[in-house]
């Protein structure tokens, strides 16, 4: 009969100094304020389309929602520590959601309707970058400074940033579904789901990989670089969050130009393969920040590597944010469960033979 | 090859991490809801407004394009 198992001895390290939250009330209510006002502005400019053709709308808003669901489970899993929590996630896709695209959208309709006063209908989409990017920079800085816990690492910020693009994604794709509905279909033949579905295919095949999704995270990682590099100088982090805005813009424009030939589709592509090459660096800097508190309390316990075990995985990340919120009793109760987990003793190490 | 568990880290860290909010002054948390105030109102209400104006012939436009004896 064996003994049952017990976890390890560990020690959560001391405190951290204390430092007393700020106020964040003004934030609060314009983050409240801007998204309430955002949805009141989408209601009343898609509305009455909408209700022209209630089935395509319906169907649009499961289609991309169900989409959006898929999206937004894989970028959740982004963070190997889980770090952004599922309540700053949902901020930042209201914020994509509303109020990132209703104050433009009054915006872009102003200047679409001059252009094509002056004969040129086409040209105005290369300003909606100038539009639209603002509004979804500041709503990353926003949710980045209302999440009840702070972001550590540049990662985070690309989380929430893309999660901001998400909603964005989202709620454009409906409305420019409803949009091609009316404009492709004569009176009475609009409520059909034939230019929705190539709608669907375009954002699966097309959208989701260079879209507001990846340039917003690229966004998103400068301000989180900029917000937690601490130890860099403050030259050093504007010289990274500059560029990084500035490439999520040109990509914006490179999407709306469609003028640069084979330029375009490659263009797309290193922006995607840049998106992923800063979730690598994203992570490798989140590891050396919470590796050594896991290390510290179960080096031969966790494997954060580890990606077999989902259980495991959930419960590696309620570790790391019991350790971040100072939790010790949660992280007890973490661990002892990851003791639990498999074959119910320690896991040893394995070192290579030297 | 294996060997037995080892229960210290080479890096131990010496606390915790810090908890709570991003650290913002009140002063940043005040400009930043400024500045989103006034993008919304430059986008809601200020691009329209100044685009609302009606059309002017572009005949009726004087570009100054230089002195009238062509001398610069």
């Amino acid at each position: 009969m064996s003994a049952p198992p017990t976890p390890p001895l560990f020690t959560i390290p001391p405190p951290a100094s204390a430092h007393q939250d700020p106020s964040v009330w003004p934030l609060r209510v314009v983050y409240l304020a801007d998204v309430l006002s955002g949805a009141a502005i989408l209601l009343v400019a898609f509305g009455p389309s909408a209700a022209e053709v209630p089935t395509l709308t319906g169907a649009a808003v499961i289609g991309f929602g169900l989409f959006g669901a898929v999206c937004g489970w894989l970028l959740s899993r982004i963070s190997d520590f889980g770090t952004v929590a599922p309540s700053a996630r949902w901020l930042a896709l209201c914020w994509g959601a509303f109020a990132a695209i209703g104050y433009p959208l009054l915006a872009n309709r102003a200047i679409r309707d001059h252009f094509a006063a002056r004969g040129d209908g086409e040209s105005w989409s290369l300003l909606t970058p100038f539009t639209e990017e603002p509004a979804k920079l500041l709503g990353i800085v926003v949710v980045l400074l209302l999440a009840a816990t702070r972001p550590r690492s540049a990662l985070d910020g690309l989380v929430v940033g893309s999660f901001v693009g998400l909603g964005f994604e989202v709620v454009e794709n409906i409305a420019r579904s409803i949009n091609n509905a009316i404009t492709s279909y004569p009176p009475g033949q609009r409520d059909n789901l034939g230019s929705l579905t190539v709608d669907l295919l375009h954002e699966v095949v097309r959208g989701s990989w260079s879209g507001h999704i990846v340039i917003t995270g690229i966004a998103g990682f400068g301000v989180g670089y900029a917000m937690t590099a601490g130890d860099r100088s403050g030259v050093r982090r504007w010289a990274v969050a500059v560029p990084l805005v500035t490439l999520a813009v040109a990509g914006h424009l490179l999407w709306n130009s469609h003028r640069f030939g084979a330029f375009y589709v490659l263009g797309q592509v290193g922006l995607f393969v840049f998106f992923l090459w800063l979730i690598r660096v994203g992570r490798r800097r989140e590891a050396e920040i919470y590796l050594p508190y896991l290390g510290y309390v179960t080096p031969s316990v966790i494997e954060a590597g580890n990606r077999r075990s989902r259980t495991r995985r959930r419960v590696t990340s309620e570790l790391a944010a019991a350790i971040g919120t100072g939790d010790a009793q949660r992280a007890h109760r973490c661990i002892q469960r990851l003791v639990r987990d498999g074959s119910g003793q320690i896991q040893p190490r394995r070192v290579k033979p030297m | 090859m294996t060997t037995e568990p080892t229960l210290q880290a080479p890096h131990e860290p010496r606390r915790q991490l810090p908890q709570g909010r991003y650290p913002a002054t009140p002063f940043g948390i005040w400009a930043l809801a400024v500045l989103v105030v006034l993008t919304g109102a430059i986008l809601g209400v200020g691009i329209p407004l100044a685009l609302s104006g009606p059309e002017t012939d572009p005949g009726d436009s004087a570009f100054w394009v230089g002195p009238e004896d062509g001398q610069l």
